[in-house]
């Protein structure tokens, strides 16, 4: 089975429609997984390299890599 | 659609024995994990959730990629499955929902586990164990917690229920009192005793305020909610979540910080009011899985559907070390363009105060001791109001119930509960005006404002 790609969080001016933009990144290798139409984001897997590719699109202002977020076990007295 | 059909009544006759099939009944399963002394509430089944208007897809992989005998919700009248109708099928679809319930052999002969690592352009975005959901009481509440299987399905539940909800209680006690385990510090678990209301309401004035959040919608992203806890029988919910797995709460972040925002004016027997808005508009979003993780993703598809459901107050009790998210701040500044307000909690590791809450379009909030000083864990910097954050007694699952945490976590319902009561006080009072109400009515601490902001939260 194919491992699982890079996910990245890409945020957008809000100036240019969400969809047109996913169609840019689509065409540089981004796999759209979720258009977040209320906070102009989109999220998504690729390669490493597409961060820079992405940042050329118009309408984009951030390409970031996701990052886990941790609260603690169950239970736990060590949480956010 | 290309679907490998089931025999309805074959199971009857040669089916497999085993207690995790499709088709075994609550009771088969609740007798099995008595046996094997599990406490990990795990059926042995699993859900596969098919990723966004992959539905089809899903049902092509599962029965022509994998091989199963698949049963379909939308063969049964009205949708509504008793489980031992599906015969030998080794997965139960709800296309509806676009979630199948797979047998635990089925999964395991077929690499379907909840560990198994799935391919990027798989139609199945991912695979959890199910867990046994209880229930107290009427089989309209479990029909309203199901939502799809009529309780004809769980023929004679209460019995089993009862008696593994004792020995859950007595598992659980042994191993805080005599078993060598201790309880967890700054989480101890008990009954309260005394009539009132905790500790952080009355500093935060809230019992002698005339508001109770009336309708407000208060969005929790967390950890989900424990849907059968008696003292939100009746109230006003919505749920999503956003992790692949139920609502239902299984870790306990996210009950209490739902108690603490949302808790009844007065909860059943001698336990002490503990919430905020008692009549608020519940809006449960479990961004964070029962393990307590998560992804930036998750938790921002959790955002979306706060602001898309327009919640005037939306509570995040998540977060991680590092400088802000360009993400998160954009989010922020989409809900306050909509009236909406974010409120995030700004962490415990007596450093400077993570993601999301160190957005500046997110209201960032620290904890206080019950003699409203700064705990020594809250994080600090950017800081723009301060709740109680040590020894919050709040909801948490059943059939504890009632527990005691500490934490940011915990300061960050109590201004989001605050919040919902300031909005009811005006239309208007939304967005930012809203924030800055809460900063210009808190009440003044002696201490620097990187680490109490404005002061403590108060109600109207």
């Amino acid at each position: 089975m194919a491992k699982t790609a890079t996910t990245w969080v890409v945020t957008t001016s809000g100036d240019r429609p969400l969809d047109d933009i996913a169609a840019d990144l689509r065409k540089r290798g981004f796999k759209v997984k979720k258009v977040l139409r209320e906070i102009n984001s989109i999220t998504g897997t690729g390669g490493a390299d597409l961060a820079a590719k992405a940042r050329q699109v118009s309408g984009v202002t951030d390409v970031s890599p996701d990052v886990p977020i941790e609260i603690g076990p169950p239970n736990s007295s060590d949480t956010w | 659609m290309v679907k490998k059909r089931a025999s309805r009544s074959r199971a009857a006759r040669t089916g497999p024995s085993g207690p995790d099939r499709t088709s075994s009944s609550i009771d088969e399963m609740l007798l099995a994990a008595l046996e094997r002394g599990d406490d990990s509430f795990q059926t042995g089944r699993y859900l596969a959730t098919f990723k966004e208007g992959a539905t089809d897809a899903g049902i092509k992989a599962l029965s022509s990629v994998r091989g199963m005998r698949l049963a379909d919700a939308r063969d049964f009248s009205r949708q509504s499955v008793r489980m031992q109708d599906v015969g030998d099928a080794d997965a139960l679809v709800f296309p509806e929902i676009g979630v199948a319930l797979v047998g635990g052999d089925a999964a395991a002969t077929r690499g379907l586990t909840a560990t198994a690592e799935i391919a990027a352009d798989s139609a199945i975005e991912s695979i959890d164990p199910e867990y046994f959901v209880f229930i107290d009481g009427t089989e309209e509440q479990f029909r309203r917690i199901s939502g799809i299987i009529t309780p004809a399905a769980v023929a004679s539940p209460g019995d089993y229920l009862r008696g593994f909800m004792r020995a859950a209680e007595t598992i659980t006690a042994d191993l805080y009192r005599g078993g060598g385990i201790p309880a967890p510090v700054g989480d101890t678990e008990e009954e309260a005793l005394v009539l009132g209301a905790t500790w952080g309401l009355v500093a935060c004035r809230v019992p002698t305020s005339s508001r109770s959040g009336n309708g407000i919608r208060v969005a929790v992203l967390d950890t989900g909610m424990d849907l059968g806890h008696l003292d939100f029988a009746g109230r006003a919910l919505t749920t999503a979540s956003f992790v692949g797995q139920p609502v239902q709460d299984l870790h306990s972040h996210g009950t209490h910080c739902i108690g603490t925002a949302c808790g009844p004016l007065a909860p059943a027997g001698t336990t002490p009011r503990y919430g905020v808005g008692y009549r608020t508009a519940i809006f449960a979003g479990k961004v964070l899985s029962n393990s307590g993780s998560s992804v930036g993703g998750s938790v921002l598809a959790g955002m979306n559907w706060a602001i898309a459901n327009r919640c005037p107050v939306i509570s995040m009790s998540v977060g991680g070390p590092g400088g802000p998210q360009p993400y998160y701040t954009a989010a922020g500044q989409a809900a306050l363009n909509n009236g909406l307000l974010i409120i995030a909690a700004a962490g415990n590791a007596a450093s400077p105060t993570g993601a999301p809450a160190n957005s500046p379009t997110i209201m960032s909030v620290a904890a206080v001791t019950e003699t409203l000083v700064p705990a020594s864990f809250s994080n600090f910097g950017k800081i723009e109001i301060s709740g109680p954050g040590t020894n919050v007694f709040s909801s948490v699952p059943r059939p504890t119930r009632y527990g005691f945490k500490s934490g940011t976590s915990m300061a960050t319902p109590h201004v989001a509960g605050c919040a919902a009561l300031w909005a009811e006080t005006s239309p208007s009072l939304r967005g930012l005006l809203l924030w800055r109400r809460l900063q210009s009515t808190a009440r003044p601490l002696p201490f620097p404002a990187s680490r109490v902001g404005s002061g403590l939260v108060q109600a109207p």
